[in-house]
């Protein structure tokens, strides 16, 4: 048997964009390696090249009439691929707004790249992962590269505080996890593929026994610590707060879509039977992440603390669309991801621009700041309105989809508590940027009366300056050019046929409405 | 032939054209604009002077027998909603255009000389434009949603030019007193349109009336709906039409630059509300209770606005009341049925009440020359007299538009006037005596403006009425004051108004008015000779104008018919009944203000009373300041009140709470790593125990 045979039994061809991204981690790593810290004036452009390569790769997968790939271990479907194009892309940004960041706090960037790097791949497996070995596999290697990263500025006590406490709370919920995943394992009669684990289950006719009741529980916990969702929730904020802040910018959009990814994959595929209590599970987490995200927002003083408190909030009302179930949910979800990754990331870099030219994040050292730098208090301030849901922008149309979904499907609580909780989220954004633009030049910070002259000439300004023109041209655009964003949303949830059976098997829970809107929207 | 239909709608676009220009010109380059005053002019007055000799150009081809021509096309559609865009000339379309076009060119040419020193003369000119060009598109619009567009045009134009001196407070006010009392009308218009297009399903005149006809005749809609259909859209013309009780704002709107109040507030804009009727005569027509409605409204405004110019002494707010008064004999015409003497009367007081408007303008140019730039001083006709020997134009142009509005034959107001009485008396005899009476006091006012303007001495220069006069303006600004009350948007200090009042006044530097230039007197004899010779195209010997502008619902042999079964001994009885109270009216008034041989003064005492109601304008603007004004005040108030205490009391109250709670839950968040494992094996645990439960 050659290698050749191998690669085409194996359908090994599905995983070359993250071929592709392994590639360029080696050829950073070795090139490093070579040419010394030198290399760090090359190694960023060539990590985004290989990323955006890795997205072409990914774009010319688009609809694999043959995406099972490892024996089943791989699922290359249109879901998996948009997922991982996030996560690829959520990782340029992000590279693009660290490098001036790891330049200043003196630290390597080619191993920075290279740790980031091997945790997109970790993601982007997640992504497509439907067997639990290749699960767990990848989401630690997502997790401990994470943990790394944390704890990158090493000088930084915050820093080691934050990893620490990382590295203690995930492995507590990676237990947890790993508990329900053997659970799983053990029920089925040893079975690891997802759908083997489904049917197994069903012809054992242990949908009702407390064990698979434990064991959905318990992975619904990992998960959670993933996506951030409340009571899982709590490593955030401090962690959101000591790390550096691309880490946290690549936390809080790269590593959140990778846990939607395998949330969806995982209930869809895993319990289908079980599809009133994950149902129920994941409400109560949406409500909690909504509520408590939102609400203790309010209370933040610092930017990053926000963000992150923000963000806990922000997968609430994801959630909602994962708990609609409908394929209108589904395509909801993927959208709000897609934009969310640009207004996110957007405010992030408007952050960490900020922290590097005054050395703070306080909130209240943000005011006046409309009179020393018109253009980054425009992003910022088109990114938080975005993340707050104002119209025209495109967390609006966000919002709307993910509501309208939500309500279609009958989850009418949730999708009031979310427009509350929307409304207090108003709050906080719209403070920030008051706070920016409506004092007075009296009323202006001791930082921002001490604010540089703005330069963008300085060794990795210009990736950064990249960055925030991109996402606050595609946050402002995103909204009123939603089309194309919708079509792929809609189309890469369509096509995939692990949520078929699932849109059909709720058709007999009595959600009719919900399947008629469905086809409504694919028309 | 053809030809000038298919480039009719030229009509209104020029000077559309204009107001765009000049205003882009204004808005981009403003002060080469500015500069280019008399540029400007020209090409705004050449654009409308086009206008004018299209419109003429479709008269004449209208009279010479052309079938109406309608052209138009679909504006927006929904499912079976069409609403179409378009333009029509008739007979009716074609006599307005020409109306408009011609009254319009000669106020833009008399502008020239009366906004010489203003500022804002460019400007000035824009807005003309721009109002002619929506009065224009009205009067050509093929259906009443369309109408409404222009209506609501026109009524903008109106609130521009009347404010168009805005740092005049009372300027200010005035044209938001227009534009609010304007809306009550137009809202009713509004209603009465949606509502026959609820029941009719269509927007087009006779459609329209047609529909309601067959739905009243069948039962499928009652009477009663259709006559309140039919009066909402009569709230339209009475709003814009100045007829009671909705007149109120015309006579503030003398605020505005002269040239506008012969325009729109005599001429035009105000005839509007008759071309209306006129537009829906089909629907009003088969509606008996809608039309007495319109004929008692038209007759009771006819006399309250005679009764209170009487008393008036501005001598524009006397020529407001008076057209007040004329507007009331059409829309009287229009309810009793004559339809082409409303008309009729239509376009002869546009010329001549244009003519009076812009010789009240050149008085009052004159009369600036001696007293100043003080509306107060230059406007009353105590300050006048003895005109005449300066100003012999103005005086004798002036005299023809009395003789005219008095209705002595041959001028034009005798013929119109006196179609409208003959088939008042045919219809109520009641109606008839209203409109009698009126015609008496009319030739009494008017002699008595005449006379107190162009006759007897001079009175400009005694500084002891100057004096009485400034200090009767200062009462007039501060009275109001202690009814307004001392808060809301755009309460004003009172002191702040009598500072303004002082400082305004340059001094008059020259002992004698003088005749006003050319550009100004030109126009006035342009006017006169239509306000001579306009009424012979309607006399009752050979009735052009009849066979001419008919109801929609008439052919032309029904009217050659009634026009044929013309009584000579009646017509001699009708006019001279109404020539010889006129003639008591002028014989009065020339034996009070001419010769002096009674005194106003006592006549005025022993009748103090009914003095006193003219003298307030029937207490009209007392009672709505206290009813509407102070009382949507005080509503608006007590809801400010409640969202005040309320409303904003439960936001802050869930801002704050929500505020609390985030206070608090900051706690749970202490940062200790064994307490967070807690939280999330406890979550875990809660978990499982809820499904183990259940």
């Amino acid at each position: 048997m050659d290698f050749a045979n191998l690669v085409d039994q194996l359908n090994a061809g599905t995983i070359l964009p993250e071929g592709i991204v392994l590639t360029t981690l080696m050829v950073i790593v070795v090139g490093d390696l070579i040419v010394g810290r030198s290399a760090s004036r090359w190694i960023p452009y060539t990590a985004i090249a290989g990323l955006l390569a890795a997205v072409v790769a990914l774009y010319l997968q688009w609809n694999n009439p043959n995406p099972i790939s490892f024996l089943g271990a791989f699922n290359s479907d249109d879901l998996s691929i948009v997922f991982r194009g996030i996560i690829a892309l959520s990782t340029a940004v992000t590279i693009l707004m660290s490098i001036r960041y790891i330049e200043q706090s003196g630290t390597a960037l080619a191993e920075f790249i290279g740790i980031m790097l091997t945790a997109t791949l970790g993601g982007m497996f997640l992504s497509g992962a439907s067997e639990l070995v290749t699960i767990f596999i990848s989401l630690e290697t997502l997790s401990i590269s994470s943990y790394l990263m944390t704890g990158y500025t090493k000088r930084d006590p915050r820093s080691n505080e934050a990893a620490l406490k990382y590295l203690l709370i995930g492995a507590s919920s990676t237990g947890v996890f790993l508990y329900g995943v053997s659970l799983l394992y053990g029920l089925s009669g040893g079975e690891t593929q997802l759908s083997a684990i489904a049917s197994a289950i069903a012809d054992a006719n242990l949908s009702q026994s407390l064990g698979l009741v434990i064991s959905l529980v318990f992975v619904i916990a990992g998960v959670a610590f993933k996506i951030s969702a409340a009571p899982f929730h709590q490593w955030t904020p401090d962690v959101y707060e000591g790390s550096p802040t691309p880490v946290v910018a690549f936390l809080s959009v790269g590593s959140k879509a990778a846990g939607f990814a395998l949330a969806i994959r995982l209930m869809n595929s895993a319990f289908p039977l079980l599809i009133d209590e994950w149902q129920f599970v994941f409400t109560a987490l949406a409500v909690l992440s909504m509520v408590l995200g939102n609400v203790v927002a309010l209370a933040q003083t610092s930017m990053k603390r926000m963000l992150a408190y923000s963000s806990i909030g922000q997968a609430g009302f994801v959630m909602i669309g994962l708990i609609a179930g409908t394929e209108a949910g589904y395509a909801s979800m993927i959208f709000y991801l897609l934009v969310y990754l640009f207004m996110n990331l957007g405010a992030f870099t408007c952050l960490i621009l900020f922290t590097l030219r005054t050395g703070t994040d306080q909130i209240s050292e943000y005011s006046g700041l409309y009179q020393k730098d018109p253009l980054l208090t425009l992003c910022l301030s088109i990114c938080l309105l975005s993340l707050g849901g104002i119209p025209p922008l495109a967390g609006f149309f966000g919002k709307i989809y993910l509501f309208w979904a939500g309500w279609q499907a009958g989850q009418y609580g949730l999708v009031l508590l979310g427009l509350v909780t929307t409304v207090v989220s108003i709050y906080y954004y719209i403070r920030v940027v008051r706070m920016m633009v409506v004092k007075e030049p009296q009323e202006m910070s001791d930082a921002v009366k001490n604010y540089p002259e703005v330069q963008w000439n300085l060794p990795g300004m210009r990736p950064l300056q990249v960055g925030l023109v991109l996402t606050l041209v595609a946050t402002s655009l995103a909204g009123i050019l939603s089309n194309p964003l919708f079509t792929l949303a809609n189309s890469s949830i369509a096509r995939t046929t692990t949520l078929q059976p699932i849109v059909i098997s709720s058709h007999f829970s009595a959600t009719v409405p919900a399947e008629n809107s469905a086809l409504q929207t694919q028309q | 032939m053809e030809a000038i239909y298919q480039y009719a709608w030229l009509v209104p676009v020029l000077p559309l054209v204009g107001a765009m220009l000049v205003g882009l010109g204004l808005i981009s380059f403003n002060q080469v604009t500015n500069r280019a005053r008399q540029l400007n002019a020209v090409f705004v007055v050449s654009l409308l002077g086009a206008a004018m000799f299209l419109s003429v150009a479709l008269l004449v081809s209208q009279f010479q027998g052309h079938a109406p021509y309608i052209r138009t096309l679909e504006w927006a559609a929904a499912g079976n909603f069409h609403l179409t865009m378009g333009y029509t000339i008739d007979h009716l379309t074609a006599l307005m255009l020409v109306i408009v076009t011609t009254v319009a060119f000669l106020v833009m040419v008399y502008t020239d000389g009366y906004m010489a020193h203003d500022p804002g003369y460019v400007r000035f000119y824009a807005y003309l434009s721009l109002f002619s060009s929506s009065m224009l598109g009205l009067v050509v619009s093929p259906n009443i949603v369309q109408i409404y567009i222009f209506w609501e045009l026109v009524g903008m134009c109106s609130y521009l030019l009347v404010g168009f001196w805005y740092d005049r407070q009372a300027a200010a006010d005035a044209c938001q007193k227009a534009f609010v009392t304007n809306r009550v009308g137009d809202f009713g218009l509004l209603l009465g349109i949606l509502g026959l297009y609820w029941a009719t399903g269509s927007f087009e005149f006779e459609a329209i009336g047609d529909r309601l006809q067959i739905l009243v005749e069948t039962g499928s809609l009652s009477g009663l709906l259709a006559g309140l259909f039919a009066i909402l859209v009569f709230l339209g013309p009475v709003a814009k039409s100045a007829q009671f009780p909705l007149h109120v704002w015309l006579p503030d709107a003398m605020e505005g630059p002269t040239p506008i109040s012969a325009l729109i507030h005599a001429a035009t804009m105000v005839a509007a509300g008759v071309f209306l009727i006129a537009r829906m005569y089909p629907v009003f027509e088969g509606i008996p209770a809608a039309m007495n409605v319109i004929a008692f409204t038209g007759a009771f405004t006819a006399f309250l606005g005679a009764t209170i110019a009487i008393t008036q002494n501005d001598i524009k707010k006397g020529l407001a009341y008076s057209t007040i008064s004329q507007l009331g004999y059409m829309v009287m015409a229009m309810g009793v049925g004559a339809y082409s003497a409303g008309l009729f009367h239509l376009m002869t007081h546009a010329y001549f009440k244009a003519m009076l408007f812009l010789g009240s303008g050149s008085v009052i140019h004159g009369m600036e020359a001696v007293v100043g730039h003080d509306p107060a001083l230059a406007q009353d006709m105590r300050m006048m007299g003895g005109l005449r020997k300066f100003m012999p134009i103005t005086a004798i142009t002036f005299l023809i538009g009395t003789l005219a509005i008095s209705g002595i034959p041959p001028f034009a107001g005798f013929w119109s006037k006196d179609e409208i009485l003959g088939s008042a008396f045919a219809a109520n005899p009641f109606l008839w005596f209203v409109g009698w009476a009126t015609a008496g006091i009319t030739a009494f006012y008017m002699f008595r403006m005449y006379f107190s303007t162009f006759e007897g001495k001079f009175r400009g220069n005694q500084s002891e009425i100057r004096q009485k006069l400034k200090s009767a303006a200062a009462n007039t600004l501060m009275s109001p004051s202690p009814l307004a009350p001392n808060f809301g948007p755009g309460a004003m200090d009172t002191r702040e108004l009598a500072a303004l009042s002082d400082d305004s006044h340059g001094h008059g530097h020259s002992e004698h008015p003088h005749e006003s230039p050319r550009t100004m007197t030109l126009p006035l004899i342009a006017l006169a000779i239509p306000s001579i010779l306009i009424g012979l195209v309607g006399t009752p010997y050979a009735n052009y104008f009849e066979e001419f502008i008919y109801p929609p619902s008439e052919t032309l042999a029904e009217v050659m018919e009634k026009v044929a079964e013309f009584d000579q001994t009646e017509f001699f009885i009708m006019a001279g009944s109404s020539v010889g109270i006129s003639l008591i009216g002028i014989t009065l008034a020339s034996l009070m203000y001419l010769f002096g041989k009674i005194d106003p003064a006592a006549i005025a005492s022993s009748i103090k009373p009914l003095y006193e109601l003219s003298l307030n304008k029937w207490y009209f603007d007392d009672i709505y300041h206290r009813f509407f004004v102070l009382g949507s005040r005080r509503l608006a108030r007590q809801v400010m009140e409640v969202d005040y205490r309320v409303v904003d009391g439960a936001v802050n109250l869930t801002g704050f709470f929500t505020l609390i709670s985030g206070e608090g839950l900051k706690y749970l968040e202490n940062g200790r790593a064994q307490f967070y494992a807690l939280i999330v094996f406890g979550a875990v645990l809660g978990l499982v125990i809820v499904f183990g439960v259940t």
